[in-house]
């Protein structure tokens, strides 16, 4: 298993604390862990519940059936008994595991510890081997060992297990590699405390999760390879092993099958039980948001009993009491937008101003309908030129979005698909209403009217291959395309260079004017709020505390906080009298 | 990428070498009693002294290895010890059988996990958790239970695949289909499980970007989304999983072939290094280091393609 | 084949997996006219050349070739290449009146000199060099071949019956084609074209051959298939006119398309107790202990309880379907309480333990011998053995006994020389006795001939060199167009089957 496939099978992992106890409250994971425990405990209960050895035969009792006395599961074909070798094949099967697995975690860890951490040379040396490890064709040496080993499954998963440990080989040493890049810079300024001991105690901590997942996944790759190894019929004849009896129980399919059905099925609980195990601690680390992000959210919902509140029907957008909430782990909800209602005018630019935390964004975001599929969205109106959006289902939000309104992101280039060149990412919104070659052409035109100096190349380039500032004009493109009524700009400069953000200010105020688009401006800045917006609205702990035209709330704003958060704004002709903060000092 | 590409070959030369001369050693120091085992027990130790003369088997063990090294330059990997059959003629002709099977296999494999992997990652809920119980439950059942209860139904009591053999597919599409369905549906429902999980881990993560928010923003349908867009940015690493994949299949489909009597490349690997027979060994081994250098060079090109930053790497 | 593979009889195989195959060219065609047989072989011939037949189901080597002799379905010798035979006086020089009119697949014609050449060859092939151990010199002498040995021996005509007595054409005997593809002059002709080695092998008739007759089927299909699941699954979804069945399965093949029955004796499945002059383990050079170890087996409750079907009782090395053996020797042959008074004698009362080694060839039997043995207070320790290095363990001396199983020739001579022979006689002791009698057996005039093999038959009984415990047999299944007839050995190529009549 290489590092890659490992990885891919842990998927991004968070360091969580109290994992363990989350896994507990997953039904799969406490199912799989019960399931795994009670196999342990019959195999080690063996010497107790086995009725005879597991090599022993009775001819008397060939083939007997199940439930005869003394014999749980019947008898085999040999008159051994199939219950007492059941639980010798757990207990050959779980040390199978251990050694597999433990061998390969080990191995694994110390050799990506070393190579990660002494040097280029080693690392080159060490890495090639274990390429030389994931080349070699595992089954090939395996049964040519098989001999040197004296047959025993023990020493042939100890050499399975060596196989088994490329995979965390490779995700310890980029671990190790990571960490102690993050720790030269600082190293001078160590003292005392080794590297070596740094980097062990961050690589380690960093990961026991996905060791442990790993370790699940070997655990059950190494059963498989014993079982399937002894199905081949390599291996003692008095080890008793799934494998063996699956084998056994071909032979005599027609005669008794389910004397098949015992071996296969308990094998497949065991390993299944890990592998399960495995997944759930998986999801388990991994980051909650992403199951509930994937798909585009539900409807609005209409805000239920209360008195009727009518929106502005002649605004471009009407927004009444418009609340979003989110459960929580513990089952509350926790509202981030409460109550807010506001208006915008046909062609009026609205500012809508706060600090982080204060539900702006998400504000904005309920209005476009891409919050998270968990969030519950209410609102008294949501009104877009007049129509109703609550209660539209996604193809009625999917069109409004494609038609009437559209989304300037914060991060350029994480906002761009780096798989298709900028141009077909653009011409694809328009393929609906236009021809392939109109599309493009329209794009290109849109290309140079957002200040792209050389359009046609751009249109070809992929997203890794132009500017954040280009990309961020490619974005503005790509949303004033399809000639939107309402715009809604999240943040769009503050990603950019300080020369930059004025450049694109200046598109968006042309832009705005030419196009006569009502816009939202999703913004902390104070400074473009000035520059571009009519009126502006203040939100803070997701309440809307003040709106009003612009030059009004500068001059002279109501509420305490909306004058706070102008008075912090730095110009050339105020001297700020509070005492400058502290820099610390960054160990 | 040219340079990127020759530089990956050269190192994977320097692989074929160091593999099979390891591979010789261990076989040879193996010691296993080739002769012997080819006379049969009745066989005096006089007949025993002859035939090893014969086979070149009372030589030292490097000069063996340059002599197969030499020969194999030149193309000619030898006789088996078993069979007497030229090594390169018996690997061409096993080699599109397991080939046949484990293409298929994968391809099956590709498209079940595809839907189900995104079904599962766009979905969600419920079924998402019945999935994973299914794919975990195909995953350990052990092929061999599964192979045999496919040859039962479809071969014995239905009659309309055959039990064993294959035909090529030069001789009739029909049939060589018909002779490698069953045990490709066998590897393909038993690999499921990862590849399945990896397409669901990749594209939720995908679908987790900034990007896809971005795009629904423009009103582009979800279906647009998930399967031009997120899945294809989702493909790199699953291209990497889909690799290996293809390499184990490759290597554990001897115990399909065992099943389905195909005279296919699995059993022959493992006859022949049961049996002790070098020459097949070898060339078995020459054959699988190089299959991993083709692959991993294909899927340099293919997440090229995928990925279009790696292509400046 | 008739041949019964069975999951365990591995004396005569290479390795209990061999190599593996099934079908390429030939395809899948269903046997509507029986002009085709299709039947199947565990193991892939290894090499076609005269003198390298290396054992196991040699249905298509004696196919492509011509043996001296013919064996019939009773056990007898009959005519094939030579027409006549006699043997001097003291029965050191056999001479062969060569049929006329032969010919080989090339062209060339089987004359004495071509017969001469061939025997002459075989004599330093490593397949069967010992088989002629005793042969001084093979002349051509005008239609007459004349071969001189060295001591009268009774194994050497029905090894000629046999892969010993194969005869290839002079100028093919060296070349490297012959391993692949022969030049015999036997009823079929393999067709290169339809053939892939190690998978399939495709047979025409030969219509010039001397006894075309006698071989009714136009083509001749056989695969390679180890597993013996799949070969039941095969006869079953029509891929194949017979094969080997177990017991079990016997109720899938139903009576309106399938005829099932029981193969001829296979082979012997016995504890060589090799070690007579106590090596390894010193008891055993006691005759009384191995008389012990040999009375401590119930053979019929093996037989009737363990893999039903698959095992007959017997206590002598002969195969029960020959003339040698007689069923009346089986009485007392289980006597434990007698076996615990001969260790006690012996002065081994408590018992004592030995180490056997154990490998799929013994796997079936393990659990039976254990308890057995027990049961006489001799304790067995198994030791794995990788199937590749059994016989060579054996052969280093390391067990002082061990289970084993013996093909059966189908000739009683041939089977005392073979089954002392190799592994079997380990420690590579020779006892005169031994050597009287066997040299007795060669001497004897036809009719003497059997009892002298009943004096080598009562020598075993009383040395207990060898305890057997089961001939192993098994049960077949061959489609309602065919008839088979069970002949035991390994020399009657595809002349048990014939179509079904009506």
């Amino acid at each position: 298993m290489s590092g890659d496939q490992l990885q891919s099978q842990i998927g991004p992992v968070r360091r969580r604390r109290g994992s363990f106890r989350r896994l507990l409250r997953k039904p799969v994971g406490v199912g799989a862990l019960v399931v795994l425990l009670a196999l342990v405990a019959l195999g080690l209960l063996e010497p107790v519940l086995a009725a005879r050895s597991p090599v022993a035969s009775d001819l008397a009792y060939t083939n007997t059936p199940v439930g005869t006395s003394g014999w749980l599961l019947g008898g085999d074909q040999f008159g051994r008994d199939i219950w007492s070798r059941i639980l010798g094949s757990i207990n050959v099967s779980l040390i199978s595991a251990l050694i597999g697995a433990g061998v390969g975690m080990i191995v694994g860890t110390v050799c990506g510890l070393i190579a990660g951490y002494v040097g280029r040379r080693t690392d080159a040396i060490t890495s090639w081997v274990f390429n030389l490890l994931i080349a070699f064709p595992a089954l090939v040496l395996v049964i040519v060992l098989y001999p040197v080993v004296g047959g025993t499954y023990q020493g042939m998963m100890a050499i399975f297990g060596i196989f088994l440990s490329t995979g965390i080989f490779r995700l310890v040493r980029n671990m190790v590699i990571i960490v102690r890049n993050e720790l030269y810079v600082d190293a001078a300024r160590v003292s005392g405390l080794s590297d070596l001991r740094i980097v062990g105690r961050h690589v380690l901590f960093a990961v026991r999760g996905p060791i442990i997942i790993a370790s699940a996944f070997l655990a059950s790759s190494a059963i498989g390879v014993q079982a399937g190894l002894a199905f081949l019929g390599l291996g003692s004849t008095q080890v008793p092993s799934f494998g063996a009896m699956i084998n056994d129980a071909f032979l005599n399919l027609y005669r008794d099958p389910l004397q098949l059905v015992w071996p296969a099925g308990f094998l497949a609980v065991l390993a299944g039980a890990l592998v399960l195990l495995g997944n759930a601690y998986r999801d388990v680390l991994a980051a909650p948001q992403t199951v509930a992000r994937r798909q585009p959210a539900k409807a609005v919902r209409s805000t239920p009993n209360t008195a009727p509140v009518v929106g502005d029907h002649d605004a471009l957008l009407s927004v009444r009491d418009l609340r979003v909430a989110y459960p929580m782990v513990d089952g509350s909800r926790r509202e981030v937008v409460r109550g807010v209602s506001f208006d915008i005018r046909p062609g009026e630019i609205l500012g809508l101003v706060g600090e982080s935390g204060s539900g702006k964004s998400q504000t904005a975001f309920s209005v476009l309908g891409l919050l998270p599929r968990d969030a519950e969205v209410s609102a008294a109106a949501l009104l877009l030129q007049g129509r109703s959006l609550t209660g539209l289902d996604r193809n009625g939000m999917r069109a409004v979005r494609r038609d009437l309104v559209s989304y300037i992101p914060q991060e350029p280039m994480a906002n761009l698909d780096p798989a298709f060149t900028v141009g077909s990412q653009l011409v694809e919104g328009l393929r609906g209403r236009f021809s392939k070659q109109d599309a493009v052409t329209a794009v290109k035109r849109i290309l140079a009217r957002v200040g792209i100096p050389e359009p046609d190349r751009t249109f070809d380039s992929y997203p890794y291959q132009i500017s954040g500032g280009m990309a961020q004009r490619v974005l503005i493109a790509g949303a004033v395309l399809a000639t939107p009524k309402l715009l809604i700009a999240d943040e769009p400069t503050t990603a950019l260079d300080v020369t930059v953000q004025a450049e694109i200010l200046d598109l968006l105020r042309d832009l705005q004017t030419e196009y006569g688009m009502g816009v939202l401006l999703v913004t902390h800045n104070f400074g473009v709020v000035a520059d571009l917006c009519d009126r502006v609205a203040v939100m803070r702990d997701g309440e809307l505390v003040e709106q009003g035209d612009v030059a009004q709330i500068f001059r002279d704003a109501e509420h305490p906080y909306t004058r706070e958060l102008v008075g912090s704004i730095l110009d050339e002709d105020t001297v700020r009298d509070d005492v400058p903060a502290q820099v610390e000092e960054h160990r | 990428m040219v340079v990127f590409l020759a530089k990956r070959a050269g190192a994977g030369i320097v692989l074929v070498f160091v593999v099979t001369f390891l591979a010789f050693l261990l076989t040879y120091g193996a010691d296993i009693p080739v002769a012997r085992n080819i006379l049969g027990p009745s066989a005096a130790e006089s007949d025993v002294a002859l035939l090893e003369a014969r086979l070149g088997l009372d030589q030292p063990v490097l000069v063996q290895y340059w002599s197969w090294l030499t020969s194999a330059f030149g193309g000619d990997l030898g006789r088996s010890y078993f069979t007497s059959e030229p090594v390169s003629a018996a690997m061409a002709s096993r080699l599109p059988v397991t080939m046949s099977v484990v293409v298929v296999g994968c391809a099956l494999m590709l498209v079940i996990s595809c839907v189900l992997g995104v079904w599962s990652a766009v979905r969600g809920g419920w079924l998402d958790t019945v999935l994973q119980w299914v794919t975990t439950l195909t995953y350990v059942l052990p092929t061999i239970v599964l192979g045999i209860v496919m040859v039962f139904v479809f071969a014995i009591w239905l009659r309309v695949l055959p039990a064993i053999g294959y035909t090529s597919l030069t001789e009739s599409p029909g049939l060589w289909l018909a002779s490698v369905i069953l045990p490709a549906l066998v590897l393909a429902i038993h690999g499921v499980a990862g590849l399945a999980a990896q397409v669901r881990g990749s594209l939720v993560d995908e679908l987790g970007k900034e990007y896809v928010r971005t795009l629904r923003s423009r009103g582009l349908s979800e279906p647009s989304i998930v399967l031009k867009h997120a899945l294809r940015n989702a493909a790199s690493p699953a291209l990497t999983v889909f690799s290996i994949q293809f390499i184990t299949l490759f290597g554990s489909s001897l115990f399909i072939e065992k099943i389905f009597a195909l005279p296919g490349y699995g059993t022959y690997t493992y006859n022949s290094v049961v049996q002790g027979d070098l020459p097949a060994m070898m060339g078995v081994t020459l054959f699988s280091v190089l299959l991993v250098v083709v692959i991993n060079l294909l899927v340099d090109i293919a997440n090229g393609w995928v990925n279009p930053k790696a292509r400046v790497a | 084949m008739h041949h019964v593979r069975t999951f365990g009889t591995a004396a005569i195989l290479v390795v209990a997996v061999a190599t593996a195959s099934g079908c390429s060219g030939g395809g899948n065609t269903p046997a509507t006219a029986p002009d085709r047989l299709r039947i199947s072989v565990t193991t892939t011939p290894n090499s076609f050349q005269v003198g390298a037949w290396s054992g196991g189901d040699a249905v298509t080597y004696l196919s492509m070739y011509d043996t001296i002799f013919l064996r019939n379905a009773n056990g007898e010798l009959e005519p094939s290449i030579a027409e006549e035979w006699s043997y001097s006086e003291d029965n050191t020089q056999l001479t062969l009146d060569i049929r006329p009119d032969m010919e080989f697949s090339d062209g060339s014609p089987v004359d004495a000199a071509a017969v001469a050449a061939s025997l002459e060859f075989a004599r330093s092939g490593p397949a069967t060099a010992s088989n002629l151990d005793n042969v001084t010199s093979v002349e051509a002498d005008g239609e007459q071949v004349v071969i001189d040995l060295s001591q009268p021996d009774a194994s050497l005509v029905p090894a000629l019956a046999g892969v010993v007595g194969v005869v290839g054409a002079p100028d093919s005997l060296e070349s490297e084609d012959a391993v692949l593809n022969p030049v015999g002059s036997g009823a079929y002709v393999l067709d290169t074209a339809a053939t892939t080695a190690g998978s399939v092998y495709v047979m025409q008739k030969n219509e010039d051959h001397w006894n075309a007759d006698s071989y009714p089927f136009d083509t001749v299909e056989v695969r390679i298939i180890p597993d013996p699941a799949a070969v039941q699954n095969a006869i079953l979804s029509g891929q194949l006119d017979f094969g080997a069945i177990t017991a079990d399965a016997e109720t899938q093949f139903s009576p309106s398309q399938f005829s099932t029955g029981t193969f001829a004796p296979v082979a012997l499945g016995a504890l060589w107790i090799a070690d007579r002059e106590g090596t390894v383990v010193p008891q055993l050079a006691d005759e009384r202990v191995r008389q012990a170890i040999a009375l401590a087996f119930d053979r019929e409750q093996i037989a009737t309880n363990l893999d039903p079907g698959r095992n007959n009782a017997t206590n002598q090395i002969f195969n029960p379907d020959g003339d040698t053996w007689d069923e009346g020797l089986l009485d007392g042959s289980y006597d434990p309480d007698r076996a615990r008074e001969l260790l006690e004698e012996a002065g081994y009362g408590d018992g004592f333990a030995l180490t056997m080694p154990s490998s799929v060839i013994t796997t079936a039997y393990e659990s039976v011998i254990t308890s057995s043995l027990a049961d006489i207070a001799i304790t067995v320790n198994w030791e794995t053995v990788p199937v590749q290095n059994y016989y060579a363990q054996i052969l280093a001396k390391n067990y002082g006994m061990f289970f084993g199983q013996y093909g059966f020739t189908g000739f009683d001579p041939q089977d005392v020389k073979r089954m002392t022979s190799g592994i079997f006689n380990p420690f590579q002791l020779s006892e005169p006795q031994f050597q009287q009698l066997t040299t007795a057996v060669g001497a004897a005039s036809p009719d003497d001939q059997s009892d002298a093999l009943g004096d080598v038959n009562q020598f075993f009984l009383q040395q207990n060199w060898i305890a057997p415990i089961t001939a192993v047999t098994g049960k077949y299944a061959v489609s309602n167009d065919f008839k088979y007839t069970p002949q035991t050995g390994t020399a009657n190529g595809v002349r048990p089957f014939a179509p079904a009549e009506g």
